[in-house]
C-alpha cells in the first residue's frame, strides 16, 4: 500500500525530469538486488560510487557512458565532469529530502591500520521515505492479499 | 544626419539605457492604450494552459484508477490542491505521469487510512472473537 502525504508533493515538485528518471532507475536497481537477497529490504541495499555511475549510464543519462571506474585521463574529460556534476547535484537533492542517506562503515578494524588515517567506507541507502516516495509516484497496483 | 535619424537614435538610447524598466512599462509602450487588454490576454493564455494541464492530470488519473478497477475516494484538500497546482504547470510528460500516479494513489480507497489490509483483517477477527 502507498501512503500519500503532503510532503511527497514537495519532493516531486523539486525534481527535474532527469533527476526523477535517475531516482526511478536507482530504485529499480535496489529493488532487483533486494529481490535476489530474500532477507534484505530495499532500504538495506547500499550503493557504491560505481553503482551510481553505472545506473546513470544504463538509463542513457550519461554524456560519457561507462560501467567501470573512470581512468585518470577520463576524469579530465569535459563530458565526464558534466556527468559527475549532474550526479552530485541529484544526490544532494536526494539527500536534502532524505530520500537517500549516506551510511559510514565504522567497523573497528578500520582504525587499526597505522600510520594511515582510517578510511571510512560509505554507502548510500534509500530511506523508508525515499522508497515510499518512488513507489507512490508509480501507478497504483492491485492490493495483494496479505 | 536627418532629424528623423537623430530622433530614432535618441529613442533607441532611451530604451537601452533603461534596462531595468519593469515588464509592465514595456507592455504599456508596445500596446499603448490596449495594454490592459494585453495583460488580460496573457492571463487568459495562462489560465487556458493550466486548465489543459489539469485536464491531462484528471484523464491520466482516471485511467490509472480504471485500470485498477476502483472507485476513487475523496482526497484531503491539503493534498489535492498542491497536486493540481503543480501538475497543471508541469511540462514534462514523464513528470506529469508521476503527478497523476500520486493523485491516483491518494484517491485509491486501499490507501484510505494507512492501515494495511492484513491488520484490518486481524482487527476484525479479534473483534469477532471478543
Amino acid at each position: 500500500m502507498q501512503m500519500v502525504f503532503p510532503h511527497l508533493v514537495n519532493i516531486l515538485r523539486e525534481l527535474s525530469p532527469r533527476q526523477a528518471k535517475y531516482l526511478d532507475a536507482l530504485y529499480d536497481y535496489a529493488q532487483k538486488r533486494s529481490d535476489r537477497k530474500l532477507d534484505r529490504t530495499l532500504e538495506s541495499i547500499g550503493f557504491s560510487h560505481l553503482d551510481f555511475v553505472r545506473v546513470f549510464s544504463e538509463i542513457g543519462l550519461a554524456r560519457y557512458p561507462t560501467s567501470k571506474h573512470y581512468s585518470a585521463a577520463e576524469w579530465r574529460r569535459e563530458d565526464v565532469k558534466a556527468d559527475r556534476a549532474e550526479r552530485e547535484v541529484a544526490l544532494d537533492i536526494f539527500h536534502r529530502h532524505r530520500i537517500m542517506v549516506e551510511v559510514y562503515d565504522l567497523g573497528e578494524e578500520r582504525f587499526t591500520i597505522q600510520p594511515r588515517q582510517p578510511e571510512l567506507d560509505s554507502e548510500v541507502h534509500f530511506t523508508a521515505l525515499g522508497a515510499q516516495f518512488v513507489a507512490t509516484c508509480r501507478p497504483p497496483r492491485p492490493q495483494v492479499a496479505e | 544626419m536627418s532629424d528623423d535619424t537623430e530622433m530614432m537614435k535618441a529613442g533607441i538610447e532611451a530604451v537601452t539605457s533603461s534596462a531595468m524598466t519593469p515588464v509592465n512599462d514595456l507592455i504599456s509602450s508596445l500596446f499603448g492604450p490596449a495594454a490592459r487588454e494585453a495583460g488580460l490576454m496573457l492571463q487568459d493564455h495562462i489560465k487556458v494552459y493550466r486548465k489543459e494541464g489539469q485536464f491531462r492530470l484528471y484523464i491520466r488519473t482516471m485511467e490509472k484508477l480504471k485500470a485498477l478497477g476502483v472507485t476513487p475516494q475523496r482526497v484531503p484538500l491539503k493534498l489535492l490542491f498542491p497536486i493540481i497546482e503543480n501538475a497543471s504547470v508541469e511540462e514534462d510528460d514523464d513528470l506529469q505521469d508521476r503527478w497523476a500516479s500520486l493523485l491516483a494513489n491518494a484517491a485509491n480507497p486501499a490507501n484510505a487510512d494507512g492501515i494495511p489490509a492484513s491488520c484490518k483483517h486481524l482487527a476484525r477477527i479479534v473483534t469477532q472473537a471478543g
